[in-house]
């Protein structure tokens, strides 16, 4: 009997894996960044289409990054960093949300496109177009810093909820109490200050057109826009 | 009897001087994955016709590939560029006329002014959609990384047929190697080549066909060595047509069953450009002019060289397109090209003879030498100045001389063939102004022509008793040119020259061209094609486009002979003709054309001759169409083309014994034409429905004579226009000055697209022929015909 049950099992995890569908691809990874799927840990490289429930982390001094089919939303992971990926389609939109359960994830989320939710330990973190980061210490401490536009965190233990607007950041114990505060530099590494300004701007583009000329050299043309 | 032979001649060369004149509204776009049909309308010059070839390739690509046309209903012939050929790029092409003397033509005409028809991606009967998102945006990345295209389609998923969906970038469909998953599709190319890559996505929703917008992404030599490209495309076919009759004595165009294959392959890797072409026919024999084609062609900056089959063209009067078999080499700088052809023009035949039939004697043909050469100093884009000179010889060890010379009854030796030397020098000058977009050009030519050179050179002292006195003995000159008696004409003088002289400017999508030509009557160039001897030519054209709504052209010439005044009478021909499109985006497009034609003749009063017959003659043509393809009608998009022509032409001409004009002949002529493809929505079927009529009254017998006919087409598809049946009716009746006759026609076709760039077609077509009054000339055909492509 054991044995059918663990067949039938097996058919169904086998079925729902032959049965995901994209709802994510991988826009960047830099360093050490790995990707599980159901139980397996799987090759990838820039571009990989993820499916539900894979699960990306990231080591140290590493980077991952990506975005969800309906284009709406970016997630970027910082170093040390866990987060599980999932998403179901919902009529012609696509209902998003990331389990983060450790280290910092940066979020960037238009308005109007759906769902998006952001899960920790200690939280649910409820988003309509916004762009905030989330950090989850060991023990599940949790701190969101909103840069943009306002998140509604729950916490689990209590239900109590809290919105947090642009420049604020909240400070959720590993017991579920909440602290609401203005934002400071200082509670941001290095490198995510970097990936924030570097949202915000608009960096020239270059491109390089190669063109033969009369003696067959190969030379380029550049345009700056 | 020199009345019909002066109008036949007048017709004749009125004809050749109008050559083709053709028609063509431009569709507004292509849509990716389909064939892309083309039709162009022959307004004047059918007759003149040998094929119809349409040329295409991507905007900025220097090859040109080809495709045959057929003549769906007289006059209207339909090409198509093949689906997947092109997916991404603008894509440019002309219609190449092939003409029963060799010559070629070209639809926009071949300047370096004008510019072939272009038309971009994208589909008048699909639409843009804006739910394919391209989730990664990168505009520019370096080949060190893979090129990516990873697209969504979430907002459409539901409606979306998975199996329709196609993926193309850079021209290719990579939608095989792209991975689908639910609503999202990626698409990978490792160490892609730098340049510019274009993506595309087409699918069809809900019945509709949508197509993304086209991503470009710039790709910049990384860090990595940057390796050469190598790229190769081409096509390699294989044709077979059987013919049979139950009259084998009727003839009805090519009765010979033949097969074919033929092979274009165009490689580069860095600066190293290769072409070869290959065509091996069954129709070859060892004793007739070739019909293979052999040809191998390396290309590096400043140097082109080609092995085997060629057709040079050195300048108008000199080496112009025709084939040569041997090599050809050009050194292109900046300031100086240098050109060299060497190889054999005609090749060596023998005929024997036969004392039962009228040639009695052995006969033959000498294979030809031809060798050209040309040198140009300046810039192209710019002045410059070219000197060209061609020689053509037959070799007279390449004949037995069995095949060649015999003795007459009498004695005598007489030749059946004669061995010719032709040489013609040239000099041209052109000034090109691309700021101006103005050129212009003259060139000068003169030629020499030995009709007989198996009689030897001529002595010094014959060629003294001419009063000729010459440095050189002729027989110093043999290896160059064969002088003696046979020159025509001995010496040179106006009768070998031949210049043309014209200015083009291209100004607010005006061209204007200006030509003028004149050819002595004595002036012969084997390398060219037929030159109008003794006359002069003033040619007027202008085509002027309004964007893409209007498009109006033109041109006037006018012909005369007996520039020597050596003839009796002077011909004056004059041909008109002009024709404008008129194409408002969704409204229907209206085009018309008008052409007249007339000659005459005046008498040399130079000459006291009772042999002049004056003579005049004209006919003219105007015709109207309008089409308009119905998109609105639901389910089943129709598009319809009406054209209504009409027209005289009459001949008058004077007698012996009186020189007063009386009309030979004068006939009025009408004729509409009506095409209609349907293309059934619901289902995969298209219908094309086609009627012609004609109407020509004989105003002297007050007779009329009418001839109609009617195609049907029908084609469906199946496995997504993998497999695509069809079959055709036609139905002729000709009336005229001959026997009443009609003939059906009806074929079984497929047409198969099963693997990649991989087409077959083949087609089984049976003709019944009918003479209304004579049952005996009944005849049936039936041909089979295939054609296997595969493209890469």
């Amino acid at each position: 009997m054991k044995k059918y049950i663990l067949l039938s099992l097996l058919l169904v995890l086998v079925l729902s894996v032959l049965q995901a569908n994209a709802i994510a691809t991988l826009m960047a990874h830099k360093g050490k960044v790995s990707l599980n799927r159901v139980t397996d840990q799987i090759k990838f490289k820039k571009g990989e289409l993820l499916m539900n429930n894979d699960v990306l982390r990231t080591g140290a001094e590493s980077f991952a990054a990506y975005k969800y089919v309906d284009a709406s939303s970016t997630v970027k992971m910082f170093a040390n960093s866990v987060a599980t990926i999932n998403g179901s389609k919902d009529g012609n939109n696509l209902s998003k949300s990331v389990t983060v359960r450790q280290g910092s994830v940066l979020t960037n989320v238009k308005s109007g496109s759906g769902l998006f939710r952001v899960n920790t330990p200690t939280t649910v973190a409820s988003v309509k177009g916004t762009e905030f980061l989330t950090r989850v210490e060991e023990g599940g401490a949790t701190m969101f810093i909103v840069s943009e536009g306002e998140i509604e965190v729950r916490v689990l233990a209590s239900d109590e909820v809290a919105n947090v607007g642009k420049g604020k950041t909240a400070m959720i114990s590993a017991l579920g109490d909440i602290h609401l505060r203005d934002s400071n530099p200082e509670d941001l590494s290095l490198a995510e200050q970097e990936e924030l300004e570097a949202m915000r701007e608009s960096l020239p583009t270059t491109i390089r057109i190669p063109v033969l000329d009369e003696s067959g050299k190969l030379k380029y043309i550049e345009i700056t826009y | 009897m020199k009345q019909i032979i002066l109008i036949l001649l007048a017709t004749l060369c009125v004809s050749l001087l109008a050559a083709v004149n053709a028609i063509h509204v431009m569709p507004t776009s292509y849509l990716p994955g389909l064939d892309l049909e083309l039709r162009v309308e022959i307004t004047q010059g059918a007759n003149t016709l040998k094929a119809v070839n349409l040329q295409y390739r991507a905007a900025g690509e220097s090859k040109w590939l080809d495709s045959s046309m057929r003549e769906e209903n007289p006059g209207f012939w339909l090409g198509s560029i093949p689906r997947n050929t092109y997916s991404t790029s603008e894509v440019e092409y002309r219609f190449e006329f092939e003409l029963l003397d060799g010559k070629k033509e070209y639809l926009p005409a071949e300047t370096s002014l004008s510019e072939a028809y272009v038309i971009a991606p994208k589909a008048t009967q699909g639409t843009k959609s804006d739910a394919f998102v391209r989730l990664n945006e990168e505009s520019s990345i370096t080949n060190d990384e893979d090129y990516l295209l990873v697209v969504s389609f979430l907002a459409i998923a539901d409606e979306l047929d998975p199996a329709t969906l196609k993926v193309f970038v850079s021209d290719r469909d990579v939608t095989e190697l792209t991975q689908i998953s639910g609503s999202t599709l990626l698409y990978r190319e490792a160490k892609p080549r730098p340049g510019i890559k274009k993506a595309l996505v087409t699918a069809v929703a809900n019945g509709r066909e949508l197509y993304s917008e086209t991503w470009i992404t710039q790709i910049n030599p990384g860090k990595a060595k940057l390796e050469l490209p190598f790229t190769y495309r081409g096509s390699v076919n294989l044709s077979a047509n059987s013919y049979s009759s139950t009259d084998s004595d009727i003839s009805f165009g090519n009765t010979l069953s033949d097969f074919a294959t033929w092979a274009d392959i165009y490689a580069s890797y860095g600066i190293l450009d290769l072409s070869t072409r290959l065509y091996i026919s069954s129709l070859e024999e060892s004793n007739k002019q070739p019909v293979n084609r052999y040809t191998f062609g390396v290309q590096i900056p400043y140097l082109d060289l080609f092995f085997g089959d060629y057709s040079p063209e050195l300048s108008e009067y000199t080496l112009n397109g025709k084939n040569i078999r041997g090599l050809y080499s050009k050194f292109d700088s900046k300031y100086l090209r240098l050109t060299w052809a060497h190889g054999e023009a005609v090749r060596k035949t023998t005929v024997e003879g036969n004392a039962e039939l009228t040639m009695p004697y052995n006969s033959g043909t000498f294979k030809q030498e031809a060798i050209g050469a040309r040198i140009a100093i300046g810039m192209e884009d710019g002045f410059t100045l070219g000197f060209s000179g061609s020689r053509h010889r037959d070799i007279i060890s390449s004949l037995d001389p069995d095949y060649y010379r015999y003795i007459d009854a009498n004695g005598d030796e007489q030749y059946s063939t004669k061995a010719r030397d032709n040489a013609v020098m040239a000099v041209d000058v052109k000034l090109n102004v691309p700021d101006q977009h103005v050129m212009m050009g003259v060139e000068l030519a003169a030629s020499m022509l030995n009709t007989n050179t198996l009689t030897g050179v001529i002595s010094d002292e014959e060629l003294s008793d001419y009063g000729i006195n010459l440095d050189l003995s002729p027989s110093d000159l043999a290896d160059l040119f064969v002088i003696n008696k046979n020159l025509e004409p001995f010496g040179l003088t106006e009768a070998n020259l031949a210049w043309k002289a014209f200015i083009r400017s291209y100004i607010m999508n005006n061209m204007i061209t200006m030509e003028y030509q004149q050819t002595g009557p004595a002036f012969n160039s084997f390398g060219s094609f037929y030159q109008m001897n003794d006359s002069k030519m003033f040619t007027i054209s202008d085509h002027i486009a309004f964007g893409r709504i209007l498009y109006l052209s033109g041109s006037f010439s006018q012909t005369e002979d007996n520039l020597m005044g050596h003839q009796t009478d002077t011909n004056k021909y004059r041909n008109i003709q002009a024709s404008a499109i008129l194409r408002y985006p969704h409204l229907p497009y209206l085009k018309a054309t008008y052409y007249n034609n007339s000659s005459e003749n005046s008498e040399n009063t130079d000459i006291e001759s009772d042999a002049f017959l004056p003579y005049s003659g004209s006919s003219s043509m105007m015709s109207f169409g309008i089409g308009y393809n119905f998109i609105q009608i639901p389910h089943v998009p129709t598009q319809i083309d009406l054209s209504y022509r009409s027209g005289d032409d009459s001949r008058e001409s004077g007698s012996i014994d009186s020189r007063a004009l009386e009309i030979v002949s004068d006939n009025k002529n009408s004729g509409l034409s009506f095409s209609m493809t349907n293309r059934f929505l619901p289902v995969p079927l298209k219908t094309y429905f086609a009627y012609s009529s004609g109407k020509n009254t004989d105003n002297q017998l007050e007779q009329d004579y009418t001839n109609s006919r009617i195609y049907l087409r029908v084609e469906y598809s199946f496995l997504a226009e993998m497999l695509k049946p069809y079959l055709s009716f036609s139905s002729t009746s000709l009336g005229g000055d001959q026997d009443e006759q009609s003939y059906t026609q009806t074929a079984l076709g497929l047409q198969a697209y099963p693997l990649r760039n991989l087409s077959i077609s083949t087609d089984l077509s049976l003709k019944g022929h009918s003479n209304k009054d004579i049952s005996d000339k009944d005849y049936n055909t039936t041909t089979w015909r295939l054609l296997i492509s595969q493209r890469f």
